[in-house]
């Protein structure tokens, strides 16, 4: 990569500095506007960035979710950052990890449907990932009764150590093995 | 006495499937359809009435299961030449695809659950600064992005930040409490100190709460009744005075 010229490297710093400092993710629109690029040079940008980070020794990396960056930090050192900051403890039943299974591979999913794919009622499994803020409501389904439609959070990312919702494992992995 | 067993908990109706059929170790495209309503069926039946609502979810496969089982004892139509292309309708097909999806989703529980165990988690920087937090307009807060599930988070992060202390205060609301003995001696000396009629209505504050109203009013009534004092009202709505009643002699 040494086909970068020096503005880019400089643009790249500051793309940095913007995904570590901010607590949310912030999209590649808004990062545009802030360095003066347009979006598909933020995009390369992210991309480079984000095959930097992943050379070993580095601690952060480019974490995605719906569309917008930050960064976060590797899993394999997850021990250190819970030494300096004990996690409250997040366990979950089956029922709830089986929920939370199908609201990720199937987002946006109404109850009705998750529902019909467990074949119980799962108000209170719901109640709980929702309060544990590992899926929200993101928007509501057009049609008949308009039914409420849940996906996962960046939460539910971080807990489960990915960087975004692609990571997960594949599901035909899953069905063969 | 009554001895309840403990039945082995499913998840669900398709949970409870899939183990009776795991343990004939048949496929699920090709269930042994009367033997698994069988035993499903029998399962259904130590289902204690008071978990009807289970109950109900467990009752609606159950029929799914009968359905099934009866549209296999029926004779298919043998397919016309014509139809060839057709493929023969399995009546368990729709169930078993069910089932199988389910199947999925039940193993990705386990690996999730791996996952967690395993403890891989990736962290980000704490709440506090990021596009939200830049005022556009300062003084006025953007209220369009915001969700009713950030507020609720909000909340509920400021809720656990309250410090020990406030807790301990909020978490008990120490009552107090007044007993009709302890009012019974507190009317009691008042009066003996006073040594002369008091009115009802000095008894009473209007800072007292609803209980120490009626603590009062029975207090009093059960010293009328133990012939302790005399209640007397000259004229309807007039004060009523109170007296300690000397024993007659």
């Amino acid at each position: 990569m040494t086909g970068i010229s020096k503005p880019d490297k400089n643009k790249r710093a500051a793309l940095e500095c913007l995904l570590f400092m901010s607590s949310e993710p912030l999209s590649s629109k808004l990062i545009a506007e802030i360095l003066g690029l347009k979006t598909s040079d933020v995009m390369a940008l992210i991309q480079e960035l984000k095959e930097l980070n992943n050379r070993e020794g580095r601690g952060l990396q480019v974490m995605e979710h719906n569309g917008k960056y930050l960064l976060c930090t590797k899993s394999e050192y997850s021990a250190y950052i819970e030494k300096l900051n004990k996690p409250r403890k997040e366990t979950l039943s089956h029922a709830a990890l089986e929920t939370l299974g199908i609201i990720a591979y199937k987002q946006p999913i109404s109850r009705a449907e998750i529902e019909f794919i467990r074949g119980v009622k799962i108000d209170s499994v719901l109640y709980t990932l929702v309060e544990k803020g590992l899926v929200k409501e993101v928007g509501r389904r057009e049609g008949p009764g308009r039914p409420i439609l849940y996906g996962t959070t960046l939460k539910f990312l971080m807990l489960f150590g990915l960087r975004s919702i692609e990571e997960l494992p594949e599901l035909e992995k899953i069905k063969n093995s | 006495m009554v001895y309840q067993v403990k039945l082995e908990v499913f998840e669900g109706p398709l949970d409870l499937l899939l183990k009776l059929i795991d343990k004939e170790e048949v496929s699920i495209y090709d269930i042994p359809i009367s033997k698994i309503t069988e035993q499903y069926i029998d399962y259904l039946r130590n289902i204690k009435e008071s978990e009807l609502e289970t109950a109900s979810e467990f009752i609606v496969l159950a029929a799914t299961l009968l359905l099934v089982k009866s549209k296999m004892l029926l004779p298919s139509e043998p397919c016309e030449p014509s139809n060839e292309d057709l493929p023969f309708e399995d009546p368990r097909r729709e169930l078993a695809e069910r089932l199988s999806e389910y199947k999925i989703y039940h193993e990705i529980a386990l690996v999730f659950k791996k996952i967690q165990e395993e403890g891989k988690r990736v962290y980000t920087r704490e709440s506090g600064f990021g596009p939200k937090h830049i005022s556009k307009s300062p003084g006025a807060a953007s209220l369009k992005d915001i969700s009713l599930s950030d507020l609720v988070n909000k909340t509920y992060e400021i809720w656990k930040r309250r410090s020990p202390e406030t807790v301990k205060k909020l978490e008990k609301i120490q009552e107090k409490k007044i007993t009709i003995e302890e009012k019974i001696e507190h009317i009691f000396k008042i009066l003996k100190e006073k040594n002369s009629a008091e009115t009802f209505h000095n008894f009473l504050s209007s800072n007292f709460t609803r209980t120490e109203l009626i603590v009062t009013f029975i207090a009093l009534l059960e010293l009328a009744r133990l012939k302790l004092v005399s209640i007397e009202q000259s004229e309807l709505f007039k004060e009523i005075k109170v007296e300690i009643q000397h024993p007659e002699e």
